[in-house]
């Protein structure tokens, strides 16, 4: 008896180790690039000690990051501020967009809400760089195409697209509070404003979070319209001016390379930790049964 | 508070299916109404259409005398409570409450007052902070009660609200209703599914199936006169026992036969089955036998009494504490075939000794059987009998029923003997000129009507009677039988009644066709007529309008002039007591934030210790466990007793840490309750007085500008009033312009308001594609210049009724109209006749509904 158990015992211990080690070496392999960036950012790259080979820098500076404010090649200021600006307007509308189209697709039941789900559905399949030629032309047809700022515009036109996520927790909200607001006076609007909304800060989290992170990362559309309309290095975005760095005749810009990637993912960092708690406040508890 | 009126309501879906069907009702002031039926019945979806969240297919609602079927819900004046409470889960208990008065702007000082009104009628005062996740399912419902009851809505909706609870707290709520309902004395609409709710609760109970109402009645009577099988299996528990039957009457009295059984087994005496027809005491129509497990009894002293019993074997026992039921099988059911075998239910105070397996006999009360009509499942014993069946014979022109008399020319049969005359209640009426007189042997009184059994010479007949009419009197009536259906000795109908009504087909027009197609000027004048007289009454009440503005104007005017030195000053004063206000704000907001700031503190203190605590005890627990084991090992040498001690020893500490992690989050949790519900209420008071500043604020500046500037107040409003009455005016004059006819054939009948809204209602934008039947009662018809045109072909004598058979051409086809007409006509003349639309009934055969 007591054999059977410990025998038992052993079992699920060896075969916890064993999850473990498995979980351990993916997680390596899937932070050493992190790692790799972060330590090369503090790497004297003009060193004649340095060795790219190596992960830990034989000479530590902090000069990668002196260069990226003070090197007139990099505006790395000017980068973040355009980046920061176009990523919290594509945010805002497009938060807006998508919590509104989810919403009514949700919600109200009109003729062709089937079909278009559909439609979106598999229009959301194209990948996005297929268009970009159209893109292009329409924004020279409407006068945008000189300005790194329509790609604002560009983002949000396609937002409503990602409606998924926000209606499928729509639906978990119950339809009786929608009924409860209009016997209490309210109207639709009273609804979303006041009842959806605030139950859904997990997903507004969830939505902002998302919409924000995409045009802050984005680096084709950038690229593509700068070269384009042949803007200056004051109007990039910080993807398409980071990767400038590296492609420079000299190669001294490697390391404020790799400390300007560290530096972008701050303020995303940041927004985290600031939603975050609203991200796990179950908030949905009790409004009805259960 | 108001009654409520549904006129032939439907629902119907887009794919056809009906949901409800014809729902007709009058709910009076302060009743409690419940609709019960099995799932899919329809019941939610008729309470959902009258709560406005469901939109009525064809029908009308009038709540108090407003037709609804267009307003939203919000402008209903309704509350409704729902299955699963929708609790807004965000705001507090009184945030959920306070809601819906918030949304209609009700002062907050008033909404103080009700919300705490409310809380205190369903003792909720001490979770007023709370948010619902904090509450059991019993709180979570009594919120949703005081958030319906503290609107003082005209009508109250209660969706499944007991459902979700268990069996106890339903109980209690319950009778908390049922409390509130006299508390309130507002009318309840209730809606369950559970017909023990339905007994308790209601004043009246609406039984449904399939979406068709299949009784409207108090409790009591559904109990003890269900009209059909399925409300007298449905309303009881345990079910009523049901056996298949014939009914024989051999003359004595009424044998009641087993199905596939040549023996009589019951008696019933001929008064028992005064009401029935008498085809269904022929002995060759099924019939269902229903009586109720108390109607059923094993007890000796009513055993002894010989008559009616029958034999059960007993198959189980339910024991229910107090008393006892015997699930048993008749015997002499048992030997026939499949069809007829059916479990019996006695209800008994105890097993009285018997066993599974015993043969018992138990009596049937036959005064408290029910017999439905197996084929319609209808009850053949009706309350009020539809009809009166009496044999007749007709010879040589005399009929021989009310004794024998000549008889009425109009009746076409010549010749019937042993024959029968089935005659609608309706077709006999007290009259001081009848021609047929009858003592009254019996009155029963019911809620419609009172009816009264009625014996001439040797028959009996039921006559709707009034109140004053005794028993033992005499009483004369007429007889109508151009209603009567005749039929010979083998039950084969020889003649059909007069139709009640005749048929005219119609399409619904507009004035623009009518007048395109016409080109007639009359239909122009119509509109103008009816467009003047708009415009007239509403130049009456502008004139009054202009007058009243001029003078409020005026009277403004003076008091401007009054009170002009004045307003500088009290403009200081106002400024003043605004920064009073800002200063007063400020200083609240400081006070709220440090007061917050203290609760926040004083839990995270709370939560240290606690924690501590916890710590603490369950290092105690794990301390206790590894010396205790430690002594057991040192004292014990058994191998076999160390071996299962140290095997629970290693379960101990391997659960350790969970059983601790979760006392800590039980813990926790409670703590986290506590100071929510603390926070919240600092909130709410905080939030609560700035709003109530401000309120106050904007009244008194509403005041100041009406004192200080009158001029100004009085004018915006009048403009504001001018705006509206623009509105009214145009819309009116719109309508005005709007008219509708009924197309027959050749004639363009005008309708009235009410009645084009009901058809636009009903059919929507189909309404001018659609044949509409119209039935006209015989009475429903006047002359008319210009109408459909008649040739009266002859009289019809029924003896006391007179009707006049026209005949019509109407689409090619040949119309026959039967008329009550007062004034004499010519028979071979022409008359013109016009369907008096009030008094006919309209339907759309199509989608199979009534209109009208």
């Amino acid at each position: 008896m007591a054999k059977i158990h410990a025998s038992k015992r052993f079992a699920e211990k060896s075969s916890k180790i064993t999850t473990y080690v498995i979980l351990t070496v993916i997680s390596l392999i899937w932070l050493f690039p992190f790692f790799y960036l972060i330590l090369q950012s503090f790497a004297d790259i003009q060193n004649t000690a340095y060795n790219s080979k190596s992960i830990i820098p034989n000479v530590w500076t902090f000069d990668n990051y002196k260069a990226l404010f003070t090197d007139s090649r990099v505006p790395f200021m000017n980068w973040w501020f355009n980046t920061l600006i176009i990523a919290f307007f594509t945010a805002l509308l497009q938060t807006i967009l998508v919590l509104m189209t989810s919403y009514a697709l949700s919600r109200l039941r009109f003729k062709g809400r089937q079909g278009l789900m559909k439609l979106i559905l598999i229009l959301g399949m194209f990948p996005g760089f297929l268009g970009m030629l159209v893109i292009y032309y329409i924004l020279e047809l409407l006068g945008l195409n000189t300005s790194i700022y329509s790609l604002i515009l560009v983002y949000t036109a396609s937002s409503a697209m990602s409606y998924y996520v926000a209606k499928g927790f729509f639906d978990t909200i119950p339809k009786s509070l929608d009924e409860a607001v209009m016997i209490d006076g309210g109207t639709k609007n009273t609804v979303f404003w006041r009842i959806i909304i605030p139950l859904s800060k997990p997903i507004i989290i969830y939505t902002i979070l998302v919409s924000f992170t995409g045009p802050w990362g984005d680096f084709m559309f950038g690229k593509y319209i700068i070269q384009s309309a042949g803007i200056q290095p004051q109007g990039y975005t910080i993807a398409v001016g980071l990767q400038g760095l590296t492609t420079m005749a000299t190669n001294d810009l490697y390391g404020a390379f790799c400390a300007g990637a560290v530096l972008v993912s701050i303020p995303i960092t940041a927004l985290f930790f600031w939603l975050q708690r609203y991200y796990v406040e179950g908030i949905a508890g009790g409004a009805v049964k259960g | 508070m108001a009654s409520l009126k549904l006129e032939h309501i439907y629902k119907v879906y887009p794919n056809g299916h009906k949901a409800v069907s014809d729902f007709n009702m009058n709910i009076e002031d302060g009743e409690f109404i419940v609709f019960v039926g099995p799932s899919g019945c329809g019941k939610s979806t008729t309470l959902r259409m009258i709560a406005g969240l469901e939109e009525i297919s064809t029908g009308e609602l009038y709540i108090g005398d407003t037709l609804v079927n267009d307003m939203q819900p919000k402008d209903r004046d309704i509350a409704m409570v729902f299955q699963n409470y929708a609790l807004y889960p965000h705001m507090t208990v009184y945030e959920n409450m306070a809601f819906g008065l918030t949304l209609r702007k009700v002062p907050r000082t008033e909404i103080h007052e009700k919300v705490m009104w409310a809380a205190e009628v369903l003792g909720l005062k001490d979770y007023l902070d709370r948010k619902p996740k904090a509450m059991s399912g019993g709180q979570r419902q009594r919120v949703s009660l005081g958030r319906a009851i503290l609107r003082n809505p005209k009508v109250m909706l209660l969706d499944e609200p007991l459902s979700n609870l268990d069996a106890k707290l339903r109980g209690q709520m319950r009778s908390m209703i049922s409390k509130l309902h006299q508390q309130l004395k507002t009318t309840f609409i209730y809606v369950t599914h559970d017909q023990v709710e339905a007994m308790t609760l209601g004043t009246r109970v609406v039984v449904m199936k399939l979406g068709r109402v299949q009784q409207i009645d108090t409790p009591q009577n559904l109990y003890d006169h269900p009209v059909n099988k399925f409300v007298a299996g449905f309303i009881g528990t345990p079910q009523m026992n049901f056996f298949n039957v014939r009914l024989k009457d051999n003359g004595k009295d009424v044998d009641v036969i087993w199905q596939d059984c040549e023996q009589p087994a019951l008696k019933l005496t001929h008064d028992q089955v005064l009401k029935a027809e008498r085809k269904y005491l022929t002995g060759e129509k099924d019939i269902i036998l229903g009586f109720r497990c108390e109607a059923i009894s094993a007890d000796e002293a009513e055993v002894a009494k010989g008559d009616n019993v029958v034999d059960v074997t007993i198959s189980h026992f339910e024991e229910l504490g107090n008393e006892t039921l015997i699930y048993g099988d008749l015997k002499e059911v048992e030997a026939l075939g499949e069809e007829s075998k059916t479990a019996v239910i006695i209800k008994a105070p105890s097993k009285m000794g018997h066993v599974a397996g015993d043969v018992i006999k138990a009596r049937i009360d036959m005064e408290r059987i029910h017999l439905f009509d197996a084929e319609t499942e209808i009850t053949i014993i009706p309350q009020i009998p539809e009809r009166n069946v009496l044999p007749v014979t007709i010879e040589n022109e005399k009929m021989t029923l009310f004794g024998s008399a000549t008889k009425p020319q109009s009746i076409p049969v010549d010749h019937l003997v042993n024959g029968t005359i089935a005659l609608p209640l309706d077709a006999t009426e007290i009259s001081e000129n009848g021609s047929v007189e009858g003592k009254v042997e019996l009155v029963e009184k019911h809620k419609e009507c009172s009816i009264a059994l009625v014996k001439v010479g040797d028959k009996k007949l039921f006559l709707k009677v009034d109140e004053n009419v005794k028993k033992g009197s005499i009483v004369k009536f007429t007889v109508d039988y151009s209603r009567a259906t005749f039929r010979d000795e083998n039950d084969q109908v020889v003649a059909e009644p007069l139709a009640d009504r005749d048929r005219v087909f119609a399409t619904f027009v507009n004035f623009k066709t009518v007048s395109e197609v016409t080109k007639d000027a009359r239909f122009e004048a119509l509109k103008q007529e009816k467009v003047s007289k708009v415009q007239q009454e509403y130049a009456e009440k502008r004139q009054a309008f202009e007058a009243e503005k001029e003078a409020a104007i005026k009277d403004a005017e003076a008091r401007q002039n009054e009170v002009n030195p004045m307003v500088a000053q009290k403009e200081a004063e106002m400024e003043s007591k605004k920064a009073e206000l800002k200063t007063k704000l400020k200083e609240a907001r400081a006070q709220y934030r440090v007061d917050s700031k203290e609760a926040k503190a004083k839990h995270k203190q709370i939560k240290k210790e606690e924690m501590a605590k916890i710590n603490e005890q369950y290092r105690q627990i794990k301390a206790d466990e590894a010396a205790d084991y430690k002594e057991f090992m040192m004292k014990n040498k058994d191998k076999e007793s160390r071996r299962s001690r140290r095997l629970s020893y290693s379960v101990f500490r391997e659960n350790f840490p969970q059983m601790k992690q979760s006392e800590v989050e039980r813990r926790m949790n409670a703590l986290d309750f506590d100071k929510e519900t603390e926070l919240n209420g600092l909130k709410a008071h905080y939030s609560q007085f700035v709003a109530l500043s401000k309120d106050k604020m904007k009244e008194d500046e509403k005041l100041f500008k009406q004192e200080c500037y009158p001029l100004e107040t009085v004018s915006k409003e009048y403009e504001k009033k001018a705006k509206e009455f623009d509105k009214e005016e145009s819309s009116a004059l719109r309508r005005a312009e709007l008219l509708f006819f009924f197309k027959y054939d050749y004639f363009y009948q005008l309708l009235s308001d009410d009645i084009t809204n009901k058809i636009i209602q009903g059919m929507g934008e189909r309404v001018f594609t659609k044949v509409f039947r119209i039935e006209v009662p015989h009475d429903g018809f006047v002359e008319q210049e210009g109408a459909l045109e008649f040739k009266v072909v002859s009289l019809v004598n029924y003896g006391d009724v007179k009707l006049y058979k026209c005949v019509g051409n109407l689409y090619g086809e040949k119309v026959t109209a039967y008329i009550k007409q007062e004034r004499d006509i010519a028979l071979g003349s022409v008359i013109h006749l016009a369907p008096a639309v009030e008094k006919t009934q309209i339907y759309e055969d199509e989608r199979n509904i009534r209109l009208y």
